[in-house]
């Protein structure tokens, strides 16, 4: 296991022969991180488009932060958030949150605003960012704070159909800086890698309205969406998520929709027959987890072709995957293959011709 | 299955991808030359057996491993009522009798996890045959995901994942996923006691965890006939003691049942009328040559460790 946790023996056995506990395992303990306000309101969009639920002008909140004691280092090993004050379905289902790394210099750990309901779990089933507790399989990466470093969350609220109410937290593990060197020593050597692997949310590049991604589907309408890795980093993808929203009037199978999954490299398809919703996509509590990963290398993109199964009505499909970005050089990046691919230098004018 | 660590290497703050990453893809298998949703007839018409086929993305070294069971019931909902039966590429049964698909498939959200993967390759068939409990037909989507050995995609790397692939081909011969029901349909009328049903082992099994779905509450116990010994010291109920396959009661250590063993199953009824239970255990079959205890005991101390852990051959790697 090469990102493995940080090992600190509960006993030690010294060299007189006897067993003690170790002092350390007192400085490491669980915990939660929590933003400054317990509960935050975020008021309902306007100006609704075309007579549907989405507005042109979404509600914010400003953004909130996790932020990491100045006595520890926090490792934040899932995200639990829930709402509250009675907001409808459809507030829920469209909620979204941008998070930023700001031990990353304000890096976004996703391609566009991600929905709520994809990134927090409740406390029975929370949004493990590494590997869960089970045998179910692998999540993405765990977030490493520094003391007194923050990540930050940016809610925006697009349905015209009310105000949502948040409280959100994030389990973690507190270590101390009263550690040995020998624990320190380890902390470091995982700053090392940190800095190189993120926890990574990824969603369609359609919108159902400006700014919101996902895609409307009319009855029995088929579409291809992409997902394309614009950065310049290579995307290891684990987990897949879906939510359906039903337009007015909608019937038909209660699966809603079906999708065909292209890899990104070859173009291959990954499914034997489209597969159903609830047969392929999961959530945060619940996110299905690939059995093995998807790698999209820095600039490419894949793609998945979704089918309406209803038989009235439109349908709304928010679908985000989850891993990890391998981060490379400011310079360059690697390629699945292992090939390190310098990123393009911006070009000189004067070698342009013009 | 394959994790991020598998596929990248960490030294120091370098972090880069390994050539293999490549040679494994995420993949949903399901019925050949059928259309979703499959429309399953009701109780009392027995369908045409479907097939699942291999892939077909290189014809020597290309193979699927089957990890997850899952399956939507579009008609029915929570209350899907079928049964499924599965036959190996080589006709093989996977199952002793029919068991029902809530206690052996789950959902997308809480998948039921196929212990010893099911490993298919190129050009080869299983079989799958589908039986409703209850009238009217059904809209069913049934998939198996999992992975795809992909030799082709991952060029420099291309032997690596073609050893994989004949490792696992020689290890199913002697290993292979497989659940257990008891001998007969399990019928309780209400309120009756010390109903026994049993099941007979055909070959070892390795049984990992136990699900059961029923019409009412029940109590059981399960007793190993041959010895007399009881796997607990009084009935449980079927809240405590079995789950279904979304949420299966996994045993703390897997449970290694002889050839030849017979289990006896020992009902209550809880419910008060009529009782249909349909409990599967899951595991896997272990065709291996079994030392016995007098052997082992009469060994040097390295060897019985050898014996111990020899019956699991060490090719399962981490597939």
């Amino acid at each position: 296991m090469l990102r493995e946790k940080i090992q600190v023996p509960l006993f030690v056995r010294r060299a007189d022969g006897n067993t003690y506990l170790n002092e350390d395992a007192s400085q490491v303990k669980g915990g939660l991180l929590i933003p400054p306000a317990q509960s935050f309101v975020i008021p309902a969009a306007t100006n609704a488009i075309g007579g549907g639920t989405v507005g042109a002008s979404f509600g914010t909140a400003p953004m909130t932060i996790l932020e990491s004691q100045s006595d520890c280092v926090n490792e934040l090993l899932s995200l639990i958030g829930r709402f509250s004050a009675g907001t409808d379905a459809d507030v829920q289902a469209r909620l979204m949150v941008e998070p930023r790394l700001f031990n990353r210099a304000q890096m976004s750990a996703c391609n566009r605003p991600i929905l709520f309901n994809h990134m927090f779990g409740n406390q029975l089933n929370p949004f493990y960012l590494q590997a869960d507790a089970g045998d179910q399989g692998d999540a993405g990466d765990s977030i490493l704070l520094d003391a007194r470093q923050y990540i930050g969350l940016i809610f925006s609220n697009p349905s015209v159909n009310g105000s949502a109410t948040i409280s959100f937290q994030a389990e973690s593990t507190k270590i101390t800086n009263r550690v040995s060197d020998a624990v320190k020593r380890q902390i470091d050597a995982k700053f090392d890698y940190k800095r190189k692997i993120i926890p990574y949310w990824f969603t369609v590049d359609t919108s159902i309205a400006p700014g919101v991604p996902g895609v409307r589907l009319t009855t029995g309408q088929e579409q291809y969406v992409f997902f394309q890795n614009k950065e310049n980093f290579t995307l290891i993808l684990t987990s897949i998520m879906a939510t359906v929203v039903d337009g007015a009037g909608v019937t038909g199978s209660s699966e809603r929709f079906s999708f065909e999954l292209y890899d990104s490299q070859m173009d291959e398809l990954l499914t034997d027959q489209p597969v159903c919703w609830n047969c392929g996509m999961g959530n945060a509590q619940y996110p299905f987890r690939l059995r093995a990963p998807m790698v999209v290398d820095p600039r490419r993109n894949f793609r998945m072709k979704i089918k309406s199964l209803t038989t009235a009505g439109n349908i709304d499909v928010m679908i985000t995957f989850f891993g990890v970005a391998i981060i490379h050089d400011q310079m360059g990046a690697y390629r699945s293959n292992g090939d390190y691919v310098p990123n393009p230098q911006p070009v000189a004018l004067e070698n342009t011709g013009l | 299955m394959i994790k991020i660590d598998d596929i990248i290497d960490i030294k120091g703050a370098n972090v880069s991808l390994k050539p293999n990453n490549r040679g494994f893809l995420p993949y949903w298998s399901s019925f050949s030359r059928q259309r979703l949703p499959y429309v399953l007839p009701a109780v009392g018409t027995i369908p045409a057996p479907l097939t699942i086929q291999g892939p077909r993305n290189n014809p020597d070294f290309g193979a699927n491993q089957m990890e997850y069971m899952v399956f939507a019931d579009a008609t029915d909902g929570a209350l899907a009522a079928w049964t499924l039966q599965l036959k190996d590429f080589c006709g093989r049964e996977l199952m002793n009798r029919p068991i029902h698909i809530r206690a052996i498939a789950g959902s997308a959200q809480q998948p039921a996890l196929i212990y010893e993967p099911l490993f298919v390759k190129s050009r080869e068939t299983i079989y799958v045959q589908l039986n409703k409990l209850t009238a009217g037909t059904s809209n069913i989507f049934f998939y198996m995901p999992g992975m795809l050995y992909d030799p082709q995609s991952a060029i420099p790397n291309q032997k690596e994942i073609e050893d994989y692939v004949k490792k696992r081909t020689e290890f199913r011969k002697y290993v292979y996923t497989y659940w257990q029901t008891t001998e007969q349909d399990v019928t309780l009328t209400g309120n009756s006691v010390q109903n026994e049903y049993d099941i007979m082992m055909g070959e070892n099994f390795e049984a990992f965890n136990m699900t059961a779905i029923s019409t009412g509450a029940f109590a059981f116990k399960l007793t190993d006939v041959r010895s007399g010994q009881e796997l607990m010291n009084g009935k449980v109920t079927n809240v405590n003691g079995v789950g279904n396959a979304q949420n299966p009661f996994k045993f703390n250590t897997s449970y290694l049942i002889l050839k030849g063993t017979r289990l006896r199953f020992t009902f209550d009824d809880l419910s008060g009328s009529t009782n249909t239970i349909y409990i599967a255990m899951q595991g896997r079959r272990i065709n291996a040559p079994v030392a016995d205890f007098k052997e082992v005991t009469e060994r040097p101390m390295w060897m019985q460790n050898n014996i111990q852990y020899g019956i699991k051959p060490e090719i399962v790697g981490q597939m």
